[in-house]
């Protein structure tokens, strides 16, 4: 009877002007997201499924028939246990699904490692999914058609889309609201304008440091002002580069907060002449915030896990849906068992006379772990006697800043501080300067 | 060994134990603080190079730490007290 009911179902959505059942199944799992070709694969689908079941119903109505004649013809057939077992059969198809699945139908992502080592991470296609949908629907409060697909919004990126962001932003998010996506990753200020006036209205999905390079030269380029939407992640947007932002394209970025593991957690905008507030960072809905040892934890349905710990402390708002952030909690290294925070020290190096910019990684060496400082100075060394001597005395004038026995050792001076793509410093970039000019 | 032997190989030593790669024994001066914000010695390096010394010059410091961060003050403390022992080994 069960079986006959759910045939009718399915058989039901075949019917002509209806969405056949699987098809609503999948553009629910999928968040909307569907390769080429799903539909026909659905419909097919859902017509096995459709003429199994009525099989299915149709033996039991046999078993039935031939249990009323078992007392006539004294024939032993256990017909409801054995109909009990057929359905069992779809029950199982369906676990199958939810838990071996699941696991296979993921996505491996190799992060960056802002402290140490690259790492990989592995995420259900369901909690991509799910993100992307969240992020169609909240955006469609601000662009018009975004939810539907008649928005006519052109997506241009400066980032690549196998990581994290990139996947979400430039390759699923544009595909689920029916949005066209410019393949080109793109490098350069001219090639951005060009593209942007090209298309009607722009989603320019990018980052903290191609943001301020260009704003730094916007002044050289007629940036037409038809961007509907900026985002930034990979690093924080400082106040000025916010600012500048607004000013050349005429709406303050998106920040998105978050990490490969936990998704996106949550969001902001600095825009000009608003009061920054003490809490600036506004939670996604359905994330759940709360702090593990002065850190974010995090529990999200965009996790790979239940809940994560990241490496960022917080300051969280009373009711926990808001939070500011207190700088990187796994840059606290240990040298010569002194606790010292990285992100700090790189703060006062840059407060020094002569410093623009200032970075610090942890090395290994033969005592044990040690820093070295990548610095930026406001005048370049002329030569490796200059630079010898530069460290010498930049090295005198650290060692009242820092803990006694972590004063870097090793000093490399550098025109500017090596980022990836994704405007990050990885300490494995820093590390590789350190390579030559012999091991302490 | 002269005065300057010692005190040019005293410089080698603490290059050494600094393990810093932009120090070179000519950048030391002989009178300038060890410790502190001179060329900013930890107790680490200091142990390191008191070690180097005492193999190098077969003398043994005090075990007073008073006394011994008299004697690591500078190159030429250090020196001074080479002289001093090493002097006192010989007779």
């Amino acid at each position: 009877m069960l079986a006959l009911i759910f045939a009718v179902l399915f058989g039901v959505s075949l019917l002509p002007g209806r969405k056949p059942l699987c098809l609503r199944f999948a553009e629910r799992i999928s968040g909307g997201i569907m390769p080429d070709g799903a539909e026909a694969y659905c419909r097919r689908l859902t017509w096995v499924w459709f003429a199994f079941l009525m099989a299915l119903a149709a033996a039991n109505v046999a078993c039935f028939w031939l249990a009323a004649g078992e007392r006539r013809f004294g024939w032993h057939i256990r017909a409801v246990p054995s109909a009990c077992a057929a359905m069992a059969v779809p029950a199982m198809l369906f676990l199958e699904r939810s838990v071996v699945r699941r696991r296979r139908f993921s996505v491996v992502f190799h992060t960056s490692g802002s402290t140490s080592g690259p790492k990989t991470v592995t995420k259900t296609f369901e909690s991509l999914a799910r993100e992307v949908a969240y992020h169609r629907s909240a955006l469609s409060a601000g662009i018009p058609g975004f939810a539907d697909g008649t928005s006519g919004v052109t997506f241009l990126a400066t980032v690549e889309p196998h990581h994290m962001y990139g996947t979400l932003w430039r390759e699923m998010l544009p595909k689920a609201a029916g949005c066209k996506v410019d393949p080109e990753v793109i490098m350069t200020p001219e090639s951005l304008v060009a593209k942007m006036k090209e298309a009607g209205k722009v989603f320019l999905v990018t980052t903290p440091s191609f943001l301020d390079r260009f704003t730094a030269y916007a002044g050289q380029y007629d940036v037409p002002r038809n961007c509907v939407e900026i985002t930034t992640s990979g690093a924080l947007l400082t106040a000025d580069v916010a600012h500048r932002t607004e000013k050349v394209f005429g709406i303050a970025p998106r920040e998105i907060f978050g990490s490969t593991e936990t998704g996106g957690v949550a969001w902001r905008r600095q825009p000009a002449g608003a009061k920054p507030e003490r809490f600036d960072w506004e939670v996604f809905p359905d994330v759940r915030v709360s702090t593990d040892g002065g850190r974010l934890a995090v529990k999200s349905p965009f996790s790979f896990k239940r809940r994560y710990v990241m490496g960022d402390g917080v300051e969280l708002s009373p009711d926990a849906r808001r939070f500011r952030l207190l700088g990187r909690m796994d840059r606290m290294v240990k040298i010569s068992e002194q606790r010292v925070d990285l992100e700090e020290m790189e703060r006062a190096m840059r407060g020094l006379d002569g410093i623009a910019e200032a970075a610090l990684v942890r090395l290994s060496g033969k005592h044990g772990d040690y820093l070295g400082a990548v610095v930026v100075p406001r005048r370049m060394p002329a030569d490796a006697e200059e630079k010898r001597k530069a460290a010498l005395e930049l090295r005198s004038r650290l060692i009242p800043v820092f803990p006694k026995g972590a004063v870097p050792k090793k000093y490399r001076f550098a025109e500017s501080l090596p980022r990836n793509p994704q405007g990050k410093i990885r300490a494995a970039d820093l590390a590789s300067l350190f390579e030559h000019k012999g091991e302490p | 060994m002269t005065r300057e032997e010692t005190e040019s190989k005293i410089k080698e030593l603490i290059v050494g134990s600094l393990d810093l790669e932009d120090l070179r024994p000519e950048d030391i001066e002989t009178g300038a603080p060890l410790f502190g914000e001179g060329l900013g010695l930890d107790s680490i390096d200091a142990l390191e190079l008191g070690m180097a010394i005492k193999k190098a010059f077969g003398v043994s410091f005090s075990k007073n730490p008073a006394e011994n961060r008299q004697i690591f003050r500078s190159v030429k403390s250090l020196a001074d007290f080479i002289e001093a022992n090493a002097a006192k080994e010989t007779k």
